[in-house]
C-alpha cells in the first residue's frame, strides 16, 4: 500500500496486516500440505479410519451378543444372591450392592422377574462349572 | 462418521506431524484420535465431533511431548517469559476474524513465502503452534481453542498473541 509524501503507515496497522498475511498465508500453506501428502500417508490415514470405524462397529455386534440387560441384570442377581446364600462370597456386600443397582437401573422387565426359576437354574450351573 | 474423519483426517495428520516432526509418531496419534472419538462420542451429535476431535488430537500431541520430552525446560521458559513487555500486549485475537473469507494477499502468495511461513509455524513452542492452528488456520474461536487446549481463553490469547510476534520476526528475517 503506498502512502502520500511524509505519512507512513501506523506501526499497529502494519502489524495487523502483517498478521493477516501470515495467517491466510498458514492457511493456504497447510491446505497444501494436505493435498501434498504422498500416497502411503493417504492410505494408512484410510486404514486408520477403517480400523476404528470397525472396531465401533464390532463393539457394538458383540454387545448384542449378550444376555439382554435386564435378563444379565436378573441372573446377575439371583448368581450373587445364590453365593452369599453359600457363603462363597466374602465381599457379598459389595457384590449384592452391584447387582442391585444394576437391576434397579436397567429397568428389568416384569415377566423376566416373575422367571426366577430359570435364571435360578441358570445360576446353579453356573456354580456347577464353576466348582467343576 | 465415516465421513466425518474423511473430512479431517489430512489435516489432523498435517498438524500432529508438524508438532512431532515424523510421520510414524503423527500416524499413531491421529489413529489413537479416531479411535477415542469413534469408541467415546459416536453418539453425540454431529456439530460436536469436530471440537471434540481436535481437542483429543490436541491431548495426544500434547502427551506425546510429555512423553519425548521435548519440551525443554528453556523452551518452557522461554514460552513463559518471552515477550514480556510484549509489543502485541494488546493484540486482540479476535481481530484475525476478517480473515477467514478470500485474502487479496492469498493469490499472490509465492511457494516461497508460503514454504517460509510452513517451516516458520513448525519451528513454534508446541503451545503457540496448537494456538495459533486452531485459531488462524482451523478457526476455532477462541473459548473452543481453550477447551481444546484445556487451558484458559486468557493463555489461549497469550500463546496466540507470541505466536503471531515469533512468526512475524523469523518472517522478517526471511524477506
Amino acid at each position: 500500500m503506498k502512502f502520500p509524501r511524509g505519512q507512513t503507515e501506523d506501526p499497529k496497522d502494519r502489524r495487523l496486516r502483517e498478521q493477516q498475511k501470515i495467517v491466510a498465508g498458514a492457511r493456504k500453506a497447510m491446505a497444501q500440505r494436505d493435498e501434498a501428502l504422498d500416497g502411503e500417508t493417504r492410505s494408512r490415514l484410510r486404514r486408520a479410519r477403517s480400523a476404528a470405524l470397525e472396531e465401533a462397529a464390532n463393539a457394538g455386534s458383540a454387545a448384542g451378543r449378550w444376555l439382554p440387560v435386564g435378563v444379565a441384570g436378573v441372573a446377575a442377581t439371583v448368581v450373587v444372591a445364590l453365593l452369599v446364600g453359600r457363603g462363597e462370597v466374602s465381599q457379598s456386600a459389595e457384590v449384592a450392592l452391584l447387582a442391585d443397582a444394576w437391576l434397579l437401573e436397567e429397568d428389568a422387565e416384569l415377566e423376566m422377574i416373575e422367571d426366577v426359576e430359570f435364571y435360578q437354574w441358570l445360576a446353579e450351573e453356573a456354580l456347577d462349572g464353576h466348582s467343576s | 462418521m465415516e465421513q466425518f474423519l474423511a473430512s479431517v483426517e489430512k489435516r489432523a495428520y498435517s498438524m500432529a506431524a508438524m508438532a512431532v516432526g515424523n510421520r510414524e509418531d503423527a500416524l499413531d496419534i491421529v489413529q489413537d484420535a479416531m479411535f477415542a472419538l469413534v469408541r467415546r462420542y459416536r453418539h453425540k451429535p454431529r456439530a460436536q465431533w469436530r471440537p471434540l476431535f481436535f481437542t483429543i488430537l490436541n491431548n495426544r500431541i500434547t502427551d506425546w511431548h510429555r512423553r519425548h520430552k521435548t519440551v525443554s525446560r528453556w523452551q518452557l521458559l522461554r514460552e513463559k517469559f518471552a515477550g514480556g513487555g510484549d509489543e502485541d500486549d494488546d493484540f486482540d485475537p479476535g481481530s484475525l476474524e476478517d480473515t477467514t473469507g478470500p485474502q487479496p494477499e492469498q493469490g499472490v502468495i509465492s511457494r516461497y513465502t508460503l514454504d517460509a511461513i510452513e517451516a516458520a509455524v513448525c519451528r513454534l513452542p508446541p503451545r503457540q503452534q496448537q494456538a495459533f492452528l486452531l485459531r488462524c488456520v482451523e478457526g476455532f474461536d477462541i473459548a473452543e481453542t481453550a477447551s481444546a487446549m484445556s487451558c484458559s481463553a486468557g493463555s489461549v490469547k497469550t500463546h496466540l498473541s507470541r505466536a503471531l510476534v515469533a512468526l512475524r520476526t523469523q518472517l522478517e528475517e526471511v524477506r
